[in-house]
């Protein structure tokens, strides 16, 4: 394998695989939480400014 | 001539695409998860998407009018009805999104495999730990809004999400495996020649030509976007909803209504634009790698044209249909499900060929036998 080839690969691989990990992060610990307080501060702004 | 072209694809098929060998299941499990995906897309496009938008629209007219009229209890119950079908977007979205993702994922990882130094039962264990989580993953993602958080340990997350992750978790494994492996390949000084790669087939050439120039054709609109749009409609994103809260705070009707009007339009104007661009590009992608796989393809070469000129116009007319769809309306929304279509077709026409491909493959080996 050459060189260029060795690096695309190798680097394209491991970008599939960091932008996993964050979206398993994401999926666990920020996406559901980040919604719940989007919904929250929205439905307050509306109820606060009736 | 003849001869040596068959005599080159038998040697290719029985060194990278035997029965049941990692690059055969990820070809054909990384197709067959596209078009499941594609045909999802085009069925919640067609039935769900449009009623959806309009629901949403409808909520946040409600919520804006209850907090006009000072009825604090139905703001929160509009809302909660605004999150509702925005989930039921949402996770209908990212189901769609994933599924074709992860098969696009499947047939790059299927191009890769001779430089993977593991055995062949190996590759294909961890083909199939992949092939599982890509089907979980948009399953429990889909089932997201239907289970919610029924019997769930966890205060935010729901079984279905649980179910989606671990799927995920699957994918991740598989591909960081299929990594290492490609490392130890990379240290080793063996050489794993693969003539797919090598192989040129015309079909393959005007793929990989179509799908370059859409690709081009999606960043050059990407650019324009960022350059033209993008600033202006976040801006305008924050000043709509504060003209709208501070409509209901001064009991000024007529601000609230022109306000949840201006809202729908700017959320229709991004969504198209994002979604043109989104289709453009990841369709001239699946060309390019469609391109490696037709000397897998078991169809006359007129066929194979038809097919490859089928799915670069689908791949055209779809993100142009879904571009208009704010001026032009439903003519517009027509163009861009046929153009969804034509690639389902066409997708589905090489999914077919690679299959009798395979069972030729298949029956020589055990007539050989």
């Amino acid at each position: 394998m050459n060189w260029p080839r060795r690096v695309l690969l190798i680097g394209g691989i491991a970008l599939a695989v960091a932008g996993m990990c964050h979206g398993t992060w994401y999926a666990a610990f920020a996406e559901h939480q980040a919604l719940d307080r989007i919904g929250g501060s929205l439905a307050g702004a509306f109820t606060r400014a009736g | 001539m003849n001869s040596l072209a068959s005599s080159t694809r038998t040697d290719l098929a029985s060194t990278h695409f035997a029965r049941v060998s990692a690059r055969r299941l990820l070809v054909l499990g990384g197709i067959s998860l596209i078009l499941v995906g594609m045909v999802f897309g085009d069925i919640f496009a067609v039935f769900v998407l449009h009623q959806n938008a309009a629901h949403v629209g409808a909520g946040l007219d409600a919520a804006a009018q209850a907090a006009l009229a000072g009825d604090t209890s139905s703001v929160a119950t509009h809302f909660q009805d605004v999150g509702s079908f925005l989930e039921n977007r949402g996770t209908k979205v990212d189901a769609h999104v994933h599924m074709i993702d992860f098969g696009y994922l499947a047939l790059l990882l299927a191009m890769v495999q001779p430089w993977i130094a593991f055995a062949e039962k190996t590759k294909r264990r961890i083909a199939w730990i992949f092939l599982t989580g890509a089907g979980l993953l948009p399953v429990g993602v889909f089932l997201i809004h239907y289970v919610g958080l029924a019997y769930s340990p966890l205060e935010a997350i729901g079984w279905a999400s649980i179910v989606a992750d671990l799927g995920g978790v699957c994918v991740l494994l598989a591909t960081t495996v299929y990594l290492a492996g490609v490392l130890l390949h990379s240290r080793s000084t063996s050489t794993a020649p693969d003539t797919l790669l090598a192989l040129r087939t015309s079909a393959g050439q005007r793929l990989l030509a179509g799908g370059l120039m859409l690709v081009l054709l999606g960043f050059a609109h990407g650019a324009y976007y960022a350059a033209a749009d993008l600033y202006r409609l976040d801006a305008a994103d924050f000043s709509i909803l504060n003209s709208m809260v501070t409509g209901s705070a001064s009991q000024d009707g007529l601000r609230v209504n022109t306000a949840l009007a201006e809202y729908g339009q700017l959320q229709g104007d991004k969504a198209v634009k994002i979604a043109a661009h989104a289709h453009i590009i990841e369709f001239g992608l699946l060309a390019m790698i469609l391109a490696f796989f037709q000397p897998y393809v078991s169809l006359s070469e007129q066929w194979k044209q038809r097919w490859v000129f089928t799915l670069l116009a689908g791949s055209l007319l779809l993100p142009v249909g879904v571009l208009f769809e704010l001026k032009f309306g439903l003519l517009a929304g027509g163009l861009a499900d046929a153009g969804g279509v034509l690639v389902i077709v066409a997708l589905l026409a090489m999914w077919i060929g690679i299959v009798r491909y395979t069972g030729r493959l298949d029956a020589a080996a055990e007539m050989a036998a």
